[in-house]
């Protein structure tokens, strides 16, 4: 009997061994990989290590964008759907003290909290006073539905200051539009790993080995903009906007010699922290849109520098030419109207660009004829893009040469039925202010970044040799004839004094629609502007200023003359223009 | 059953000289064990002891190396722990330090800067303000000479119309 238990406690001691040695074999060997794997999700955490984007300077080191370390807050609903179930709570009584922590409509944090699915992100761009309250908030209540997670804010100090230049980054802070978009690649950065084993709360384990590569931060990019310059030309916008109630207002200021712009504004503008606003799509991609870069106008009669320094560089005209003005021209049977009717009758050269004569411009581009003058159109990058470092550069509208009449050259040369970007217009005016020498229009200066190393690389953008349009004597005598229209000429409104300013207004109908959708000229809607610099003997500064449908006056001398005069004399306190 | 065999003596008339050397025997037999059992007793307690104190001492070398692969354990476990609290630290602090930038940033303004310096009644610098000097010339006058003060005892004497070093 006592050999039969003794038998049966053997048999079962050696199968309990037997399952449980198998059970090890089948842990340790079959399935060791599927269970260590298993085992490493749960404790084992791959933490991105974002990179920092990098801040967007103006020439002197202020900064005009930078990003910084924030939070967000993400709900697990699944969690808070078993916490309302045990404690028979209802979301409203956890949105009102989150809603007013966070800033945020009760409504919208209710609708959160009992949406279907198992998470949802309740806030992000969360900034740390805010956290902080939160925390409190979650320790004194002992929630667990709710979870902290890291983010970043890209701040852009000015608010709308310098918006359309430098455009904006999305929610996961992506450049979208402007500089931050054009230079996403450089300010963006290489994100970095980490993996580490972690315990409940995702603080690291002792003992843990940890795996990581650092993030590469993204580089400092410096513009060519001075802060100062723009804030004052921001300043001359808005007044200009309210004083001749515009649909808009552009202005641009740049150093000829370099092609760096040193002032952009757009007016209507944006706040790039929060471009959508309460906006409708539409009103959105309007307001957003760069007009210096993005739309083109018809330029009218400062166009007209293109005209004249073609036909000097071809020899055609000198300054010893006469032209005789009757107050209009016929060509090919169309009358072509000066804008004195009654004629500037006999003109010199000078006096042709001083009284913006259209009869006079037409009489020159006809003597330089339209093969050589689309080619001078083609030179100074008109009818396509000048590769200035800002997304969606029109290209403008010119005519094709080959099909191009005598009306269509007559029109051009006056800066009508061709449309232009006030970029390609700037260009234009800096090659004639830089010895005819085109260094085109750009806004990127350099790129710059300390490594995890603790080295420094500076990466130098937009170098360029320029290109020679016109030669150096043309330009120097082209500057001289606009020094004529505006520094010698002390009855134009940009007329200084002490300060050899040139340049040239300009006067544009503005195309729109008619009953039918037809494309006309609208006689009360008009686009006044001026193009020039100071000072003529040694340009270093040039300035356009557009201002688009003003109601109190039209004509560019009027208009947009006095308030480039403002620029240049604002212009004068930094720099020697005297 | 089968009865055992029985050992048929012829005279059953007992030997004295046998009886006295059996006796003998048995007396030395006695003492050969006695002394056997003693010597087993006494060989017995020692490797007792031996093993007593063999096993003594390996459970205090296993408790020692016990207590010191735990003491050690311990004291690197802190040391990780302490460190990662201060890397936990370090990172509380570096957000402090990033919401301290943010701050900067925003007041960082140009527009603000300009309206408070409004209100400050600050004004901003013109050209005619500030003066241009070339530093790689000489500014300073030439012909103008630089004569040492006359001491104050200098000042006495001659007023006193002494010659000290006459």
């Amino acid at each position: 009997m006592y050999n039969k238990r003794y038998m049966w406690v053997t048999a079962l001691t050696f199968l309990l061994f037997l399952g449980l040695g198998a059970r090890l074999f089948y842990v340790t060997v079959i399935a060791k990989d599927e269970i260590f794997s298993k085992a490493q999700s749960q404790i084992v955490r791959e933490i991105t290590i974002p990179a920092k984007r990098g801040d967007i300077l103006d020439r002197n080191g202020s900064i005009l964008a930078s990003t910084t370390e924030a939070y967000r807050v993400d709900a697990d609903l699944k969690t808070f759907r078993r916490l309302l179930e045990s404690k028979e709570l209802t979301a409203e009584e956890f949105a009102a003290p989150l809603a007013e922590i966070l800033g945020e409509d009760e409504n919208e944090i209710v609708k959160k909290l009992t949406a279907e699915n198992n998470g949802i992100i309740i806030k992000r761009k969360i900034e740390k006073d805010t956290i902080d309250l939160l925390r409190e908030y979650i320790d004194e209540e002992g929630i667990n539905f709710l979870i902290i997670g890291y983010d970043n804010i890209r701040y852009y100090p000015n608010n709308s200051f310098l918006s359309h230049v430098l455009g904006s980054v999305n929610i996961d802070g992506t450049g979208v539009m402007g500089i931050e978009y054009w230079y996403d690649e450089t300010l963006k950065g290489i994100s970095g790993i980490k993996i580490a084993e972690v315990d409940k709360q995702n603080r690291e384990l002792p003992y843990s080995e940890v795996v990581q590569t650092s993030a590469i931060d993204g580089s400092d990019l410096i513009l060519t903009i001075d802060e100062k310059v723009q804030y004052f030309i921001e300043n001359l916008a808005e007044e200009a906007m309210k004083k001749h109630e515009a649909e808009s207002v552009t202005m641009i200021v740049s150093d000829p010699k370099t092609g760096g712009v040193l002032g952009m504004v757009n007016l209507p503008d944006f706040n790039p922290s929060n471009p959508r606003e309460d906006r409708t799509q539409e009103e959105f991609d309007a307001i957003t849109r760069n007009f210096s870069v993005n739309d083109a106008y018809e330029p009218g009669s400062t166009f007209k520098i293109v005209t004249i320094s073609s036909a000097i560089e071809e020899g055609v005209v000198s300054e010893h030419d006469h032209f005789y003005c009757p107050g209009y021209i016929m060509v090919n049977g169309v009358r072509i109207n000066c804008v004195n009717r009654s004629g500037h009758g006999d003109q010199s050269l000078g006096d042709v660009l001083r009284n913006s004569c259209n009869v006079g411009t037409i009489m020159i581009a006809q003597r330089l004829g339209a093969d050589r003058f689309n080619e001078y159109v083609s030179s100074y990058l008109f009818g396509q893009k000048t590769g200035i470092d800002l997304p969606g550069e029109t290209t403008g509208i010119v005519f094709n040469k080959d099909s191009m009449t005598p009306v269509d050259l007559a029109t051009s040369a006056i800066g009508q039925a061709q449309t232009v970007s006030p970029v390609q217009m700037m260009n234009a005016i800096n090659t004639i202010s830089n010895g005819g020498v085109l260094k085109p229009l750009h806004l990127g200066e350099k790129a710059t970044l300390l490594d995890v190393n603790g080295s420094f690389t500076e990466r130098v953008l937009n170098e360029s040799e320029g290109k020679e349009i016109i030669s150096k004597n043309t330009a120097d005598r082209m500057l001289k004839l606009l020094y004529g229209v505006v520094g010698g000429n002390d009855r134009s409104a940009g007329y200084i004094e002490d300060i050899a300013v040139y340049g040239k207004t300009g006067t544009a109908q503005k195309i729109i629609k008619d009953e039918n959708g037809k494309q006309k000229y609208s006689d009360d809607e008009f686009i006044s502007s001026f193009i020039g610099g100071a000072p003529y003997q040694d340009p270093k500064v040039t300035v356009l200023v557009i201002i688009n449908n003003p109601k109190d006056a039209i004509y560019g001398n009027v208009v947009a003359a006095p308030w480039a005069k403002e620029i240049i004399l604002e212009m004068d306190k930094y720099l020697s223009l005297k | 059953m089968a009865l055992p065999n029985r050992v048929q003596y012829l005279s059953t008339a007992p030997n004295p000289e046998i009886r006295r050397e059996k006796q003998r025997e048995q007396e030395e037999e006695r003492r050969r064990l006695e002394k056997s059992k003693q010597d087993f007793h006494r060989k017995n307690a020692a490797r007792n002891n031996k093993m007593k104190m063999s096993a003594a001492l390996t459970i205090f070398f296993m408790a020692s190396g016990l207590f010191i692969t735990i003491f050690r354990s311990g004291k690197i476990y802190n040391m990780q722990n302490e460190y990662v609290q201060m890397q936990n630290d370090t990172r509380a602090t570096i957000k402090s330090n990033e919401a301290l930038k943010a701050k900067l940033i925003q007041a960082s303004s140009i527009g603000d800067i300009a309206e408070k310096s409004i209100a400050l009644e600050l004004v901003s610098v013109d050209k005619a303000d500030y003066l241009e000097v070339d530093l790689t010339k000489n500014n300073f006058m030439e012909t103008e000479s630089v004569q040492a003060e006359p001491k104050f005892t200098d000042k006495i004497f001659s007023m006193l119309n002494l010659n000290i070093s006459n």
